[in-house]
């Protein structure tokens, strides 16, 4: 069995007149892992819908493969689904629920037994053939459904948030698993969740949605290193926000005045914004460098330390800049022994390093 | 705290204990006796909604040709007449009959409704509904005199099918209540899964959705049973000389000949609804604790 | 896995496919029609079209004009009938809310073991055919009946007193009928509080009959008025136990109707009687639904 890719051209859904999703277009490639991320009503549950047949879009095209699936009946699809409360049928056993893709696809007595042992050797539940899935816990019934969506072989696989209501231990484990029978299998995945961390660490691209629309798609990295814009800046990992403006180019390099006393340099010959305009500067906690106040450098902010916090891995300040009246600023650095090195109420130089920062145009959405 | 101190307390609770023990014993003596007034006028409620019906029972076992009560001698004369008389038994048979076809078609029919209004959209589907559960709100008088003017002319008064039809309509409320609710409390997302595995609408609803469903519908069947064959209005004037229903039949001996061959009668109508209803108590309670 | 395996396309019927914008949750026009078709052809000629025929009827025959309805608003015998059959539908509304009030009371409040007894009772009745218990008041009450025996037996009588066939005897087997229909709302109703509604009651220092009126009562109204009007608007067009146990001095209006179908014929007038208790019993609904609104505000409150 082999992954095959599906296509998403332009896609509109609305709901009683209420645009849900807004012309997404999104093209998975046959065997990959996709992510669908994005905060709580962005859109991600009815995008799976579409592809599973549950909705139909307003507008815009659904492929798998060749086939053109938009207004295909949900049964006709070939598409397997893993729910997000697993949607187990209450009234047949384990094997039951496995063997009903195969009784669905009229397969014979002994080929549909062969394949639900196999299924259960799969997601490791030999011994559970013949229980009810009330009598399961939710991992395993997690695991039953993933059999049972993947039993008929289907070449693409949906999951909505298929670990949720998982305990965070399990759902590592969980997340391991589903990553080896998904590269084993060569299955196209497209996988919506909450948690950008799982998201990170499963996907071989994500595509970030919000309000409906698709903000960015690429890999891990890309959207980490390389977010296109404000939003998925924000979102993905940590990410600090100031407000700036944009003095004009020097050298190819983007002079822009955070302060009255500060300006930054940042290698970048596209700007969002036109000269004496407003921008957003982003930079991650980790590339924030802090050290005690020595005078001026460049690239360089005097700060007041507000707090400076100890979280296991790392230290975390919290840094007031003078003279500008946006948020605390975030610097995050590797805890390498010895102790905290700033205490409230320093004067620090905050150190910006030019290759880290990011420049958007400020009126951009961002992550709450 | 010092233990004098403590003992001083103590002994002020003991006394204000005191205090409130008598009140309280004094409170108490009432609440006995009123909620031994309570238990004997439920006591007296509950007689007299079980003891007319329980009385039939030794009184279809008396000897004596009139109603008597209590009973000198006992004897099974009653059930036998019942049973020998070919009027009483080409009544019940009409009954059964009846009976078992609008199970059938009022289940049928009362199920596929309950799932368009339940889950399906068409216009007018609220007035619709009104109108589905109106046979139970609207007088039975009226309905009986109605379907017997309307069917007269069309042969269908004291007839198998006219039955049917009148019994179906006074019995599908029942079974779109129940399937309805049972639908209310059924998880779609398991119809899309079946669907997801495979399963055009049809094939889902038999693999999946009745499954489920199956106690609501069990029981829409079996109102739908008792609906029919202890139903007397309708039946009263939908009867003919030919087509007569048990209760028909009840009705005219009651008014005319009683004896406690009415009484043996009743017996069976009261034992086949309490047997009905015993089988579904257990079917429901097989299908829960199966799920447990 | 470990086998090869081969991929097999999905046979069975197909769904049709949906238009633009549908959710499969919901089902389809096409589909739900067909599903309500056999429901609208049962009901079309099984329901509404004898009840407008006999509703009808009421304006043409035996001619065209509102002659039924004169004649029933002109005859005082038929003016008092509806008026005895409000008053009898009102009086075992009331006598079935005295009597089942406690009984629903009972089944939501007392012990487990207890409480399944109480239901048994109430169900007992409820599965039994109108007609039986019909049949058991006339045993009960004839002249040669159980009442009658007991007093004489007693001393207390020296003849036997007539107790069937009187309104008397209508209300008293009318109210055993229905008051399941009275029980099972309330109780229903009852069953819904949450208990700890009633514990933190008491610990705020209400005794058991403030706690009745002031949590129990209230949050029970609903209950009641749901049973209230089913036992009303069922004992307004009841026909079994009034033409049964009833006489001619206590004659309802089924009992009436029944008689002009059956025995005189008079099909018209039949028709206008339907529709007078037709819309009594529509306007009771009406009230009652008032009434009902009214009083969820209330509890909702409280
Ligand atoms: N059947 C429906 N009818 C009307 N609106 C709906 C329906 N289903 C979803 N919506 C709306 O569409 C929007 C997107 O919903 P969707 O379930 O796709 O979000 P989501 O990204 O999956 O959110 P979550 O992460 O909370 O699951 C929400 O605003 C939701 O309220
Ligand atoms: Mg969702």
């Amino acid at each position: 069995m082999k992954g095959e890719a599906v296509t998403l051209e332009q896609i509109d859904k609305n709901f009683a007149k209420t645009a849900v999703v807004r012309n997404v277009s999104i093209a998975v490639q046959a065997g990959e892992f996709l992510s669908l991320l994005g905060p709580s009503g962005s859109g991600k549950t009815t995008l799976l819908m579409m592809i599973a047949g549950f909705e139909t879009p307003n507008r815009g095209r659904i492929s798998v493969g060749a086939r053109d699936i938009t207004f295909e009946a949900p049964n006709k699809r070939d598409v397997g689904m893993v729910f997000q409360k697993y949607a187990l049928f209450p009234h047949m056993t384990v094997a039951q629920n496995i063997a009903f893709p195969l009784r669905m696809r009229r397969f014979g007595k002994a080929e549909i037994s062969d394949r639900v042992d196999a299924m259960l050797a799969t997601v490791q539940l030999e011994g559970f053939a013949d229980r009810l899935p009330l009598q399961l816990s939710g991992g395993q019934q997690q695991r039953v459904a993933l059999a049972r969506a993947l039993v008929a072989e289907p070449p693409v696989l949906l999951m909505d948030e298929p670990l949720s209501a998982l305990d965070k231990k399990l759902r590592e484990t969980l997340q391991i698993e589903i990553k080896r029978i998904q590269k084993n299998l060569a299955v196209t995945v497209v996988y919506v969740t909450h948690d950008q961390e799982e998201a990170l660490t499963m996907s071989d691209r994500i595509a970030v949605m919000a309000d409906g629309e698709l903000m960015q798609i690429g890999a891990p990295t890309d959207l980490y290193h390389r977010p296109t814009n404000a939003f998925v800046a924000g979102f993905i990992g940590k990410m600090n926000f100031l407000d700036g403006e944009y003095l004009g180019q020097d050298g190819g390099e983007a002079v822009i005045r955070l302060t009255e006393t500060a300006t930054l340099k940042c290698p970048v010959s596209t700007v969002p914004a036109a000269a004496g305009q407003r921008l957003t500067i982003a930079i991650r906690p980790e590339d924030v460098a802090v050290r005690q106040c020595d005078g001026f450098s460049p690239q360089c902010v005097r700060g007041r330390i507000e707090a400076a916090l100890f979280v296991g891995a790392a230290y975390v300040i919290l840094v007031a800049i003078e003279g500008h009246s946006g948020k605390v600023l975030e610097a995050r650095f590797a805890a390498t022994g010895g102790s905290q090195p700033f205490v409230p109420g320093d004067t620090v130089d905050v150190i910006f390093e030019p290759h880290a920062l990011k420049l958007f145009a400020s009126q951009q959405r961002q992550a709450a | 705290m010092s233990p004098d101190l403590d003992f001083a307390l103590a002994a002020r609770q003991a006394n204000n204990e005191e205090d409130n023990l008598s009140s309280r014993r004094r409170l108490s003596v009432r609440a006995c006796l009123s909620s031994a007034a309570a238990g004997f006028v439920l006591f007296a409620i509950l007689l007299f909604l079980v003891l007319p019906i329980l009385i039939i029972f030794p009184m279809s076992f008396g000897s004596a040709s009139y109603l008597e009560f209590p009973p000198r001698g006992l004897t099974l004369n009653w059930y036998q007449h019942y049973l020998s008389d070919p009027e009483w038994r080409a009544a019940t048979l009409f009954s059964v009959k009846i009976a078992i076809a609008t199970t059938f078609s009022a289940t049928v029919i009362g199920t596929l409704a309950a799932i368009a209004f339940a889950r399906g959209r068409f216009p007018g589907k609220s007035l619709f509904q009104a109108l589905t559960l109106s046979p139970m709100i609207i007088p039975h008088i009226v309905i009986a005199v109605a379907v017997f003017i309307a069917f007269s002319p069309l042969n269908l008064s004291g007839n198998f099918l006219g039955f049917l039809i009148a019994h179906t309509m006074l019995a599908v409320p029942y079974v779109v209540l129940t399937v309805v609710a049972a639908l209310q409390r059924f998880d779609t997302t398991l119809e899309l899964a079946a669907m997801n595995c495979g399963a055009g609408r049809i094939r889902a609803f038999f693999s999946v959705v009745l499954p489920n469903i199956r106690v609501g519908v069990a029981s829409g069947a079996v109102f739908a049973f008792l609906a029919s064959f202890d139903e007397a209005t309708v039946a009263f004037f939908l009867s003919g000389v030919e087509g007569k229903t048990i209760t028909r039949k009840m009705f005219e001996d009651i008014d005319f000949n009683l004896t406690p061959v009415i009484a043996a009668v009743s017996v069976v109508l009261t034992v086949t609804s309490l047997i009905v209803m015993g089988a579904l108590h257990l079917f429901n309670r097989d299908r829960t604790s199966a799920h447990r | 896995m470990t086998k090869p395996m081969k991929i097999r396309s999905l046979t069975g019927r197909a769904a049709a496919p949906m238009p633009n914008g549908l959710s499969a949750r919901q089902y389809p026009l096409g589909l739900s029609l067909l599903l309500i078709a056999p429901l609208f052809l049962l009901l079309g000629f099984g329901f509404i079209y004898p009840v407008g025929r006999l509703l009808g009827q009421s304006f043409f025959a035996p001619e065209l004009g509102l002659d039924n309805y004169r004649r029933l608003l002109e005859t005082s015998l038929y003016l008092r009938v509806l008026i005895r059959t409000i008053t009898v539908a009102f009086v075992v509304m009331s006598a079935s809310l005295a009597i089942g009030y406690p009984v629903a009371l009972a089944m939501a409040r007392l012990r487990r073991d207890l409480s399944s007894l109480v239901m048994a009772c109430v169900l007992l009745p409820l599965w039994t055919s109108a007609l039986v218990r019909s049949y058991a008041w006339i045993v009960i009450l004839q002249r040669r009946g159980l009442v009658n025996d007991v007093l004489s037996g007693l001393g207390l009588i020296s003849e036997p007193l007539k107790l069937l066939y009187t309104e008397g005897a209508v209300i008293l087997a009318m109210t055993h009928v229905l008051v399941p229909f009275m029980i099972l709302p309330i109780y229903g109703a009852l069953r819904a509080i949450p208990p700890d509604l009633v514990q933190a009651a008491r610990n705020l220092g209400a005794d058991r009959v403030n706690v009745f009126i002031r949590i129990l009562l209230p949050l029970s109204l609903p209950g009641v008025f749901a049973g209230c009007l089913m036992t009303f608007i069922l004992a307004l067009g009841f026909y079994v136990t009034p033409a049964l146990v009833g006489g001619p001095s206590s004659l309802l209006m089924a009992t009436l109707i029944g008689q002009q179908t059956t025995e005189t014929l008079d099909w018209g007038f039949a028709g206008a009687l339907s529709t007078v208790l037709l819309l009594v019993t529509l306007l009771i609904v009406i009230l009652f639904r008032k009434v009902l609104s009214h009083s969820r505000g209330i509890s909702n409150v409280a």
